[in-house]
């Protein structure tokens, strides 16, 4: 865990970084896990609501798949890979703060079968690239 | 200097207001500032509310009053006697705070050349003597922001509150009159605001405001998107 400017980075996740996007991904026994990151969180303030996409819906990589409310501003959430959505985190219908709270852990949104891990992986941002890619949002939002 | 695209829109139903406001934050190719108003008046509910914990919708009916939903976040509001902008932002701080913070300022700086000195009441209000004149809200895209709001001239309190339902029926006059005590219009007419927002963005955003229409594509896009925000399965969904 490396923290950037006060912005946690974890090592062993993928980022998606295209646009404002801020979602991390975590490959778990081929499975893939994903939720906001600590920037987006903090920059996004307390979360009130989550809209989560069901079991079995198809997601795209880049493609939003929900939204997410904080301080009277909507914003889309985005799909780190291409695949099938196999759970949804049910918690944050009542918690949506978890989002907050724990970004990386009880704040997951949603677990994805990808369909094109390989590929998608490329095009996410990990380790030593995640890093410094952190230190220029952190600098950009000075 | 750079440019703002402006458009200068008069008044429109809320599907085709808030269905232009969407287009155009997908299509228009920069910053761009529109300023309209509503007729008939509506009622709009934010894009997480459930519509009938909101709003009497016969009453609604029989006022001829439009219902709506956004896509952008915060709560009910009634759109009558004001001036409303949507403000469309490729550049802008990803802090939800400081992005309302920047783009009210820009309202407060332009009322100030009406001699208003009114004062951002975070997250997303702007006040006057402690009043609330102002409500603001936002979605984001595929990065770009869209941020309107409403700038309040007058306030039919007792309208407003016969069209939306209220937790506890016997706290209804408590309501109506804390309300009240808490918004305000402004003293200025809907030419005067128009002014001030358009004074007020050119100065903040160091920007030329460049006149403009709604392009083809941005109406033909809109129209499709009208239909959708008159739906039931939009306006209903939660």
């Amino acid at each position: 865990m490396v923290e950037v400017e006060g912005y946690l980075v974890l090592e062993e996740l993928y980022y998606l970084t295209t646009e404002d996007a801020h979602i991390w991904a975590k490959v778990e026994d081929g499975k893939v896990r994903s939720g906001v990151d600590d920037f987006g969180q903090r920059q996004m303030g307390e979360v009130v609501y989550v809209e989560l996409p069901s079991v079995g819906d198809k997601v795209e990589y880049n493609k939003p798949y929900g939204t997410i409310e904080s301080g009277k501003a909507t914003k889309d959430l985005y799909s780190p890979v291409s695949g099938t959505i196999t759970e949804i985190n049910s918690k944050l219908d009542d918690e949506p703060k978890l989002v907050n709270d724990d970004p990386y852990g009880e704040g997951w949104i949603v677990l994805i079968e990808p369909s094109n891990l390989d590929a998608d992986l490329k095009n996410l941002l990990h380790g030593d690239a995640a890093v410094k890619w952190m230190r220029e949002e952190a600098e950009k939002a000075k | 200097m750079r440019e703002i695209r402006l458009i200068e829109d008069g008044s429109n139903d809320a599907f085709w207001n808030m269905a232009l406001d969407e287009a155009l934050m997908e299509l228009t190719p920069t910053s761009t500032l529109r300023l309209y108003s509503w007729k008939p008046p509506a009622i709009s509910i934010g894009y997480f509310q459930s519509l009938h914990d909101e709003v009497d919708l016969e009453r609604c009916r029989s006022l001829g009053i439009d219902v709506i939903r956004r896509i952008t976040g915060g709560g009910a509001v009634f759109h009558d006697k004001e001036v409303t902008y949507s403000f469309i932002m490729m550049d802008y701080p990803q802090d939800v705070l400081e992005s309302y913070k920047l783009i009210c300022g820009a309202i407060l700086e332009g009322l100030k050349t009406f001699g208003i000195e009114g004062e951002f009441a975070p997250l997303n209000d702007l006040v006057l003597n402690g009043k609330k004149f102002s409500g603001n809200a936002q979605t984001r895209k595929m990065g770009r922001l869209l941020q309107h709001g409403t700038i309040l001239l007058d306030v039919d309190v007792e309208t407003m509150f016969s069209i939306l339902n209220v937790p506890d029926e016997k706290m209804r006059d408590k309501m109506i009159s804390d309300v009240k005590e808490r918004v305000t219009g402004l003293d200025l007419t809907s030419d005067e605001v128009r002014q001030a927002l358009k004074n007020g963005f050119s100065e903040v955003f160091d920007a030329d405001l460049v006149e403009s229409e709604v392009k083809n594509d941005e109406r033909l896009l809109a129209e499709e998107k009208a239909k959708r925000y008159a739906s039931r399965d939009w306006i209903d969904r939660i």
